[in-house]
């Protein structure tokens, strides 16, 4: 214990207990107010680590990716006879929808109306490491601000919205998935325009589901029906496919609804995302 | 000086770790905790100070790269190996190896904090879900790495000692 002796004289652990606490607690107030501070901070400790984090998550899936192949064999043949059936519907949708949007356009052009939902510009990105501390599902992508990345912006994967960046560094960006605890997106059906809440829910995690709330009592809202971001949140843009109703019931209150939706990303295998660079606008 | 070296490339080695080498496996949906491992290993063989230390760089690093405030999760890791610094003092044993009841002390410690500062100021108040989905897995895969790794540790700071005894007669 001589090492611990010799230190003591230099930092008493109480003495320094408050200082670290001191600091700790400096730190939560500055940056809950000032986004530049803990955006240097970040800054500076990004500069140093991130291409070793690059190197090291490559070296992760190189190390499980031998067994994960085999689980993913299984788990392939399954989804592929599923995709097969779900292509012949889908032909057969596709065909009925393009009759409707000959149709849509034609009254369009007579009404008049701006395009609703338009597309969207997007940058790809990889996923470079992710939190582990199991009660956030978050992760960093590999481009940050240098590449046009701003906080707010959504972000895609596998054809749905899967989360929305939360900070921005001069090369990666956190990105927190919408099946967070604390993350509520607005939406809607396709089909009503009646909105509701979508809401990220530790509970549901291990199912891979996310809770709706707040569905009014007259909405017309079932389960199988698409599920998309609604015009009025303030950071998603609208028309954004989340997933679709799995099942919804009367709260005991008789006031509103509540459910389940299965969103149509699948937050475990996910490599690569969309970035969405376009922002809402909130008319400010 | 050099002990703080050692802790920073361990910090940064446990970091990587943790969040790009066992987050990148899906086979288990939990990830081991080996930043907590690191601290309460640490905190107890060397006492307080140095558990506080890691601590505190620890849970910068997390803090930094995924919390959307600094600071947070750098208090609970500081606050925990100070506690963990304590308890190494009075029960200092030369046989008393325990990975798993420290492991299980500052795991309950750590989530304990996380809950209160992260959620229930928040107003969530279910905590049973918390326990059994979040919890008792991470708790599980830490200790079974933790009885790996704290041996490994705990040689690495003989190590340190040694070669700093070392450097400090050589001066004399």
């Amino acid at each position: 214990m001589a090492g611990d002796n010799r230190n003591n004289r230099f930092f008493r652990p109480r003495r320094l207990l408050i200082i670290l606490v001191g600091i700790c607690l400096f730190l939560l107030l500055v940056s809950s107010f000032s986004e530049s501070f803990s955006n240097a901070v970040r800054g500076a400790i990004d500069a140093v680590l991130m291409p070793m984090q690059k190197g090291m998550n490559r070296a992760g899936r190189a190390v499980f990716s031998r067994v994960e192949e085999l689980q993913e064999l299984y788990r392939v043949r399954e989804e592929n006879e599923e995709l097969r059936r779900e292509l012949e519907e889908l032909r057969r949708a596709n065909a009925k929808l393009q009759l409707g949007q000959t149709e849509l356009d034609a009254l369009r052009e007579v009404l008049a109306l701006k395009e609703q939902y338009p597309d969207y510009d997007s940058v790809a990105a990889h996923i470079i490491g992710r939190n582990s501390d199991n009660w956030f599902r978050s992760f960093l992508i590999d481009k940050g601000s240098e590449e046009g990345i701003r906080v707010n912006m959504n972000v895609m994967a596998g054809g749905g919205l899967c989360g929305i960046v939360t900070s921005v560094g001069d090369h990666f960006a956190t990105v927190s998935t919408i099946i967070n605890d604390g993350q509520y997106v607005s939406a809607m059906t396709t089909h009503s325009v009646d909105s509701f809440i979508v809401a990220g829910d530790l509970t549901l995690y291990t199912e891979a589901s996310l809770a709706l709330q707040h569905i009014p009592l007259t909405a017309d809202v079932r389960p199988g029906d698409t599920v998309v971001t609604s015009t009025i949140s303030d950071v998603y843009l609208p028309g954004l496919l989340i997933g679709h109703v799995a099942s919804v019931q009367t709260d005991p209150n008789q006031l509103s609804r509540t459910g389940v939706l299965r969103p149509v990303t699948d937050f475990d295998h996910m490599d690569t995302v969309l970035v969405i660079t376009t922002l809402k606008e909130k008319g400010e | 000086m050099k002990r703080f070296l050692c802790y920073l490339l361990l910090m940064v080695a446990a970091f990587f770790l943790q969040n790009n080498v066992f987050a990148a496996s899906t086979l288990i949906m939990t990830v081991p905790n080996i930043l907590l491992i690191l601290v309460f290993s640490f905190g107890f063989i060397r006492g307080s100070v140095d558990g506080m230390l890691l601590g505190f760089g620890c849970g910068l690093l997390t803090d930094v790269f995924f919390a959307g405030v600094l600071g947070a999760s750098a208090l609970i890791y500081t606050v925990l190996g100070y506690l963990i610094g304590l308890l190494g003092r009075y029960y200092y044993t030369e046989f008393a190896d325990m990975p798993l009841i420290l492991c299980l002390i500052s795991d309950l410690v750590y989530h304990l904090g996380v809950f209160v500062i992260m959620f229930l100021l928040r107003g969530q108040t279910h905590f049973w879900p918390y326990l059994t989905g979040v919890i008792v897995p991470e708790l599980l895969y830490t200790a079974a790495v933790a009885i790996g790794l704290y041996p490994l540790l705990r040689r690495l700071n003989t190590l340190i000692e040694k070669w700093e005894v070392r450097k400090t007669k050589s001066f004399v």
